[in-house]
C-alpha cells in the first residue's frame, strides 16, 4: 500500500510540479544572472535543448534568456551527518567513515568541500576548501549520546550549510545524511524551510532506515533527535532538491552529483525588476509537459 | 586503593575468599555437595556467591569505607578526585552499589551523637556519586547510571534519624533536589519502543504519576514525593516550592515528546482538532494528548504567577515560565510584559531565556526586527548559544540585506567553533535547579564542615 501511494504520489509530483518547477541559480555581477537547472524525463537526463526550449521568469517577469549551456561547473559540497549514537550505533560510526571517505571520493579536483556533524554540538570537521588532486580525508568524531532534544542541532547544522556564501563561478550543494524515522510533527522547526527558500544551495536529504537495535541504550535517548523528517524534506523541497529514502547514501549522493552536472547553464540578462532583494525564479520546459525540472525557487539580488 | 575497614566490623563471609579462586571454588563446592549430597545445588548456590561481588571487592577503585572518611574530615576534593580516576561507570556503578551496602553501617560505627551528621555525610557522598554518574555517562558503557541505587537507600537512612530541620538538612535536601533533577537528563522511561515519559523524575519528585519502572525509588519519597516531603520540612523555600510548579507543568502540559507540539498556533490547534474528531489509531491519541495538554498551559501559568505574587525571590523565573506557556498557547503577546521583567533579573540564566523568549515570542507575532534584536541581545548574555544563534540566523537569512546574511554565516560558524560549548539554558529549561548543583553542593560541603 506505501509503495503504491509512493509511486502515486511520483506520478502527481512529475504531472503537477513539471511546468512550473523553479531553477538552481548562481549569478555573476549585478544584472547578469546564471541559473542552472536539471531537466529530467523519468529519472534520465534530457539533452540537447536550446535556449528556445525554456521559458523563465524573474519575479514574475518574463526574461530572454541569451544562452544555455551544459558546461560543468565547480561545485561547493556541504556534507552534513547525524553523528549520534542513536543513529549510528556502534557499529554505524565506522560505516560512516568508509562512507564519508567514499562520498569524497566522487568530487572533482576542482570542487570544494566542508563536512558539518551534529550530535550534542555542531562541529564544522571540515571547512569549505579545495578538494584537490589527493582524496580528502575526512575525520569524523565518535558517535555520541545526546541527552537532550536536539531539534536545534539539526537545524543549526542545516542552517550552517545553508548560510555557506557562494561565489558566483560556482554552484553550492548542501546533502544531510541523517535517520528515517517518522511521525513527524515539529511545527517549531517551521523556521528551517522558510531559511531554506533564501539559500543559494540546493538541499537534498538522505534519509538511510532506521538503525533498530535492542540494547536497552537505545531506547533511552530522546527520540526527537531523529523525528526531522518533515522539517528537513520540506526545508529540501525548498530549495529544489528532495529527500532520498535509501540506505546506499553513497549511491544517492552519485545520484545527486550526476543530475547536477548534467544540468544546463541558463544565463540572462535581468530585466523589468530591480536587482536588490530576493528574486523568484521560475524555469519552464514548455517542450516537455512530463518533464520534471528540478533545482530552487530564486535568488537574492545585489 | 587501600580498602578502608574500621575495627569491630565483621569481615567479608568466608566464601567471598573463593572468588578468584577457580580451584578452591571446586574444593568447598565438593565439601558443601557432600554435605547437602545435592552437588549440582552446591555448586550454584557458591557460584553464585562468588560471582555475585562484594561490596568490599574494589579492584583498583576507592573504597567506600575511605571515601566517606575523607568526606567526613572534609577533604571533598579528594573525594571528588577519586570519583574522577575511576575509569568507567560501572566502577562508579559498583562504588554506588557498596555505598549502598555499607553506609548504615559506617554512620553506626560512630557515637550515637555524630551518627545523624554523618548520615548527611554519607548522602552527600552519595549525591557526588550520582553526579559522577550521570557525567560519566558516555555511548560506550552500559547505563546502569540510570538507577542510582546508594541515594534512595541513603534518604531513607537520614529519615530514620528525625531532627529539627537545620542548616545541614536544608542543604542535603537542595543538593538533592539538583543532583535528581541533573539525573533526570539521563532518565527516561520507555514503554516498547516508545519514550512515555519526557522527564520522568518530576514524576519521583512530585510522587505523581505512579510509574512502574521507577516505583521502586518512588516508594522511597512516599506518595507526596520528594518534593512534598520537602516542603513539609521547609515549607517556606521559595526554590522547592518553585520547583513542584515546575514539575507539574513538565508533566500536565506535555505529553510523550514524540507527538508534542511546542507551539499551539491556530492552524495547529484546527488541525489536532480535526484529528481528535475524524482521527484514527495513535494519530487520534496524539490528537487528544496534545489538545488535554493545551487545555492545561494556562492554569499552569496561573500557578506560576501565583508564586511570583508570594515569592519576590523567584519571581523572575516565574515569569519566563509564564511567558513559555504563553507562548505555547498561541498567545505569545501576553508574553511580552512578564518577559520584561525577567530581562532585569541578575541570573544569566533567566536573563539569557528572557531575551530567548523575547525573540521567540516576536517572532510569532511577525516582529521580525525586534525578534532579531532580542535573540542579539541573548547572544550577548551567553554567546554562541545553539538556541539563539539558530533562530537568528533563521531570520537573518529571511532579510534582503546582504549584511544581514552574512552575519547568519557568521554567528553560525562562530557556534559551530565553540571550545567548549556553552551550556545553552534552553536545553536545561525542564531540568529546573540542575544547574545550580555546583552551588547546593558546595552550601551542603561547608555546612557538614561547621
Amino acid at each position: 500500500m506505501r509503495t503504491l501511494i509512493g509511486g502515486l504520489m511520483l506520478c502527481l509530483s512529475t504531472a503537477v510540479g513539471s511546468p512550473q518547477s523553479p531553477a538552481q541559480i548562481f549569478r555573476s555581477g549585478v544584472q547578469t544572472v546564471f541559473v542552472d537547472a536539471s531537466v529530467l524525463r523519468g529519472r534520465s537526463p534530457v539533452d540537447n535543448l536550446a535556449v528556445a526550449d525554456f521559458n523563465l521568469s524573474d519575479n514574475g517577469f518574463p526574461q530572454r534568456i541569451d544562452s544555455v549551456s551544459g558546461v560543468a561547473i565547480p561545485l561547493d559540497v556541504s556534507l552534513v551527518f547525524d553523528a549520534s549514537w542513536y543513529t549510528l550505533g556502534p557499529v554505524g560510526a565506522d560505516e560512516l567513515r568508509r562512507n564519508a571517505q567514499q562520498l569524497a571520493a566522487l568530487l572533482q579536483a576542482d570542487d570544494r568541500l566542508a563536512v558539518l556533524t551534529f550530535a550534542l554540538d555542531v562541529e564544522e570537521t571540515r571547512a569549505m576548501s579545495a578538494v584537490g588532486p589527493q582524496r580528502p580525508v575526512i575525520a569524523l568524531t565518535n558517535p555520541t549520546t545526546s541527552k537532550i532534544d536536539r531539534r536545534f542541532r539539526v537545524a543549526q547544522a542545516l542552517l550552517t550549510a545553508l548560510a555557506h556564501p557562494v561565489s558566483s563561478d560556482r554552484r553550492h550543494v548542501v546533502v544531510l545524511f541523517a535517520a528515517g524515522r517518522g511521525e513527524p510533527e515539529l511545527p517549531s522547526l517551521e523556521f528551517l524551510a522558510s531559511a531554506a527558500t533564501r539559500s543559494d544551495a540546493l538541499l537534498h536529504v538522505v534519509l538511510t532506515p532506521e538503525r533498530r537495535t535492542f540494547d536497552r541504550r537505545a531506547l533511552l535517548v530522546n527520540p526527537s533527535e531523529v523525528v526531522i523528517r518533515e522539517a528537513v524534506s520540506r526545508a529540501a523541497e525548498a530549495t529544489g532538491g528532495k529527500v532520498h529514502l535509501t540506505g546506499d547514501i553513497v549511491g544517492a549522493f552519485q545520484g545527486v552529483l550526476k543530475e547536477f552536472r548534467s544540468s544546463y547553464v541558463l544565463r540572462y540578462t535581468l530585466e523589468g525588476v530591480p536587482s536588490a532583494g530576493w528574486h523568484d525564479i521560475v524555469v519552464k520546459v514548455p517542450s516537455c509537459q512530463t518533464c520534471t525540472i528540478r533545482a530552487r525557487r530564486g535568488y537574492m539580488g545585489r | 586503593m587501600h580498602v578502608g575497614k574500621p575495627a569491630g566490623l565483621p569481615g567479608p563471609p568466608a566464601v567471598i575468599a573463593l572468588t578468584s579462586d577457580d580451584h578452591g571454588l571446586r574444593r568447598w563446592s565438593r565439601l558443601f555437595a557432600r554435605w547437602t549430597e545435592r552437588r549440582w545445588i552446591a555448586t550454584f548456590l557458591i557460584t553464585c556467591l562468588a560471582f555475585g561481588g562484594t561490596p568490599s571487592r574494589t579492584q583498583g577503585r576507592p573504597g567506600i569505607w575511605s571515601l566517606l572518611d575523607l568526606y567526613d574530615r572534609g577533604d571533598h576534593a579528594s573525594v571528588v578526585r577519586q570519583l574522577n580516576t575511576v575509569e568507567d561507570s560501572a566502577g562508579l556503578s559498583r562504588l554506588d552499589v557498596e555505598l549502598r551496602g555499607r553506609a548504615k553501617a559506617w554512620i553506626d560505627s560512630a557515637d550515637a551523637p555524630a551518627r545523624r551528621r554523618r548520615a548527611f555525610v554519607a548522602g552527600a557522598v552519595a549525591l557526588e556519586l550520582t553526579h559522577a554518574l550521570v557525567e560519566r555517562e558516555s555511548w560506550a558503557d552500559d547505563l546502569r547510571s540510570a538507577n542510582p541505587s546508594a541515594l534512595p537507600h541513603v534518604t531513607r537512612v537520614i529519615a530514620e534519624r528525625p531532627a529539627v530541620g537545620d542548616t545541614v538538612e536544608h542543604a542535603w535536601t537542595l543538593a538533592q533536589l539538583a543532583t535528581w533533577q541533573e539525573w533526570n537528563r539521563s532518565a527516561r522511561v520507555v514503554a516498547g519502543d516508545l519514550w512515555i515519559t519526557p522527564e520522568p523524575v518530576w514524576a519521583l519528585l512530585l510522587g505523581q504519576p505512579p510509574l512502574f519502572q521507577l516505583s521502586k525509588t518512588q516508594l522511597t519519597f512516599g506518595r507526596t514525593g520528594f518534593l512534598g516531603e520537602a516542603i513539609a520540612r521547609f515549607p517556606a523555600d521559595a526554590r522547592l516550592l518553585l520547583a513542584a510548579v515546575e514539575g507539574r507543568e513538565s508533566i500536565e502540559t506535555r505529553c510523550a515528546i514524540e507527538y508534542c507540539r511546542d507551539e499551539m498556533t491556530p492552524s495547529v490547534l484546527e488541525h489536532l482538532r480535526a484529528e481528535a474528531k475524524d482521527g484514527r489509531g495513535r494519530r487520534r491519541d496524539m490528537a487528544v494528548a496534545n489538545l488535554a495538554a493545551f487545555e492545561r498551559l494556562l492554569p499552569t501559568a496561573v500557578r506560576f504567577a501565583a508564586l511570583a505574587d508570594a515569592h519576590p525571590e523567584v519571581r523572575a523565573e516565574a515569569n519566563v515560565h509564564i511567558a513559555y506557556l504563553a507562548i505555547r498557547a498561541g498567545r505569545p503577546d501576553a508574553a511580552l510584559a512578564p518577559l520584561a521583567t525577567a530581562a532585569g533579573s541578575d541570573d544569566q540564566y533567566v536573563r539569557y531565556l528572557a531575551e530567548y523568549f523575547t525573540g521567540r515570542a516576536l517572532g510569532a507575532l511577525g516582529r521580525r526586527p525586534e525578534a532579531i534584536a532580542a535573540y542579539r541581545r541573548a547572544l550577548l548574555i551567553i554567546p554562541n548559544t545553539p538556541s539563539a544563534t539558530t533562530l537568528l540566523a533563521a531570520l537573518l537569512l529571511l532579510s534582503d540585506k546582504a549584511d544581514d546574511r552574512v552575519e547568519a554565516s557568521r554567528v553560525l560558524l562562530a557556534s559551530a567553533a565553540a571550545s567548549p560549548s556553552p551550556l545553552d539554558p534552553w536545553d536545561l529549561y525542564w531540568y529546573g535547579d540542575a544547574r545550580l548543583w555546583p552551588v547546593y553542593m558546595e552550601r551542603l560541603r561547608e555546612a557538614l564542615k561547621q
